[in-house]
């Protein structure tokens, strides 16, 4: 049994390197899991993890290199999705079930005709944390990069348009442009995200520890913050504890977070009353 | 810049409109001076809202011209502070009832600047005509349906609107918020224009200078000499009218008290 200083110290390399990916994993679905636990569009980010799978199947069927393809299939399956829930709001969660099943099909369908060895499915879904490459660090970093940078250049209007859409349709702001923006951003944070965690860990990811941050926070940005730093709590303790005790990292982390998410509950259920302010305030002053 | 607005702000001319077959307003004539304090009752269903979306632009008459500061609905739209019936927020949304009211000083387009000091000063400005300073740093979520409704109106009017436009703004509001909101809209008024859709009677004694009774078709009524409320308002509209309605009623010396 190994104390976890002594575990930092002595970390082997591909240890540092899955704490490293989880880090880098932990800003991209902070940032983007607390716009889709705003945006109501946590289904919509499972629905394109599900249905990368068929980007998966298409390369191997294609003899390409996988994550081009992958990432492109998922953005075209992502943008179909954004395109048929931009007006129909109500018919959104049946339309992203069927992309979701429907990908994930033509996956496995496409591999199953592809000769040859084939990409486990356990893999895709918990990820292998313990095997992430250098070269994939540093495709995660990129885009963490390119979405801070995002979120930066069009802040004010991402927090208008997921606080009050009509308002900023109003206002003229791009709404469309936004939408389909965020849409992509998503994807890439999935995508990316999913080949070194795996499946189940983004969906964790992107809705625990932003769930948790919400209410707590008074801005988006602080929510983003605190969703970044839970997740990379929950990261680093889950690859210590799976090293520790030979366990797979993903599912440990996950285990942790919905730990940590139900004891949060009880715990502001017990103390909700002291949330609300009391009524009152000062009549309106003309001056 | 007041002294390029001509004197209508908002004209009207021969509008009609229908949603698909249904006709919801026909011939529509209406010319709102520059601080002009109108109010809009009707019954349900007969056009008040859909009279606001064309002032915003949000829909386009079937027939006629609607004009907007001298301009089209659309691109007027940025000098009109609007508060809505039926808000869209986004209710456990993590926002501060300060960063909230700077949102309406959002600039359109793309690549927009963040806000400046200019913005914060006027969204404080705002804040305290509502009377909502001390919940600045409060989460939205935090406060009451009237302190909600005091909010919105904040950023209704934190863009300094020359038309403001109102749809229910104290439904929510109990009797004494109401007062309150009156003597708000009466200061707002001295440099705004102010179009109100009510069915708050209560509100007609205060400030209020015309009304205009919509059902398909506008009445208006314009503001009654001083002292002489009933015989000033003959409505010929079929449906019973609420402003006759109020001034037979309630005339018990007390009726409408206009300015």
């Amino acid at each position: 049994m190994s104390d976890i200083t002594v575990f930092f110290r002595e970390m082997p390399d591909f240890m540092r390197n899955a704490a490293l990916a989880g880090i880098l994993c932990s800003i991209a679905c902070g940032s983007m899991g607390s716009l889709a636990v705003v945006n109501r569009m946590v289904m919509f980010a499972g629905g394109i993890a599900h249905a990368a799978y068929g980007g998966v199947g298409l390369a191997f069927f294609l003899a390409l290199s996988p994550f081009p393809v992958i990432l492109c299939f998922s953005l075209f399956m992502a943008f179909l999705m954004a395109f048929f829930t931009l007006r129909k709001q109500d018919r959104a969660d049946a339309i992203i079930g069927a992309i979701w099943s429907g990908g994930m099909a033509m996956g496995i369908v496409l591999l199953d005709l592809t000769p040859g060895y084939n990409v486990d499915l356990m893999t895709y879904l918990f990820g292998s944390m313990v095997a992430v490459p250098a070269s994939e660090l540093w495709l995660m970093a990129g885009m963490n990069v390119l979405i801070l940078f995002a979120l930066f250049l069009f802040s004010n209007q991402f927090v208008l348009l997921s606080y009050d859409r009509e308002m900023a349709l109003m206002k003229g702001v791009p709404v469309t442009f936004l939408h389909f923006l965020l849409v992509g951003l998503m994807t890439c944070a999935v995508v990316i995200t999913m080949r070194a965690v795996g499946l189940l860990l983004v969906i964790a990811l992107f809705s625990i520890p932003p769930h948790m941050a919400e209410k707590y926070c008074r801005s988006i940005w602080s929510m983003m913050l605190l969703s970044s730093i839970l997740s990379m709590v929950f990261t680093i303790c889950g690859i210590w504890l799976s090293y520790v005790y030979n366990i797979s990292a993903g599912a440990t982390i996950i285990l942790l977070a919905s730990i940590a998410f139900g004891l949060e509950n009880l715990v502001s259920v017990c103390f909700k009353n002291r949330l609300k302010r009391p009524e009152g305030g000062n009549p309106p002053r003309p001056l | 810049m007041k002294t390029l607005i001509s004197e209508v702000v908002i004209e009207f001319r021969n509008v009609c409109f229908s949603y698909g077959q249904t006709p919801i307003l026909a011939d529509i004539n209406l010319s709102v001076p520059f601080r002009d304090f109108l109010a809009i009752v009707g019954p349900n269903g007969g056009g008040k809202t859909t009279l606001l979306k064309l002032i915003l632009g949000f829909l386009s008459p079937s027939q006629g011209s609607v004009t907007v500061l001298g301009m089209s609905p659309e691109e007027a739209r940025s000098k009109i502070g609007y508060m809505p019936q039926r808000p869209s927020y986004n209710p456990s949304f993590p926002i501060t009832v300060f960063d909230m009211v700077l949102s309406g000083r959002i600039k359109s387009g793309f690549f927009v600047r963040g806000y400046d000091k200019n913005d914060r000063k006027a969204a404080e400005y705002a804040l305290e005509l509502t009377g909502l300073t001390d919940y600045k740093n409060a989460r939205m979520e935090e406060l009451s349906g009237g302190q909600v409704q005091r909010a919105l109106l904040a950023r209704a009017v934190v863009n300094r609107p020359l038309v403001l436009l109102l749809d229910e703004p104290t439904a929510n509001i109990d009797v004494n918020g109401k007062m309150q909101f009156t003597e708000l809209f009466s200061h707002l008024n001295q440099d705004t224009t102010l179009i109100m859709v009510s069915h708050d009677l209560d509100l007609f004694s205060k400030g209020i200078k015309r009304i205009a009774c919509v059902n398909h078709t506008l009445y208006l009524h314009a503001a009654p000499e001083k002292g002489g409320p009933s015989s000033s308002f003959r409505c010929p509209a079929k449906e019973v009218c609420p402003v006759e309605l109020l001034t037979h009623l309630h005339f018990n010396g007390n009726g409408l008290n206009h300015v």
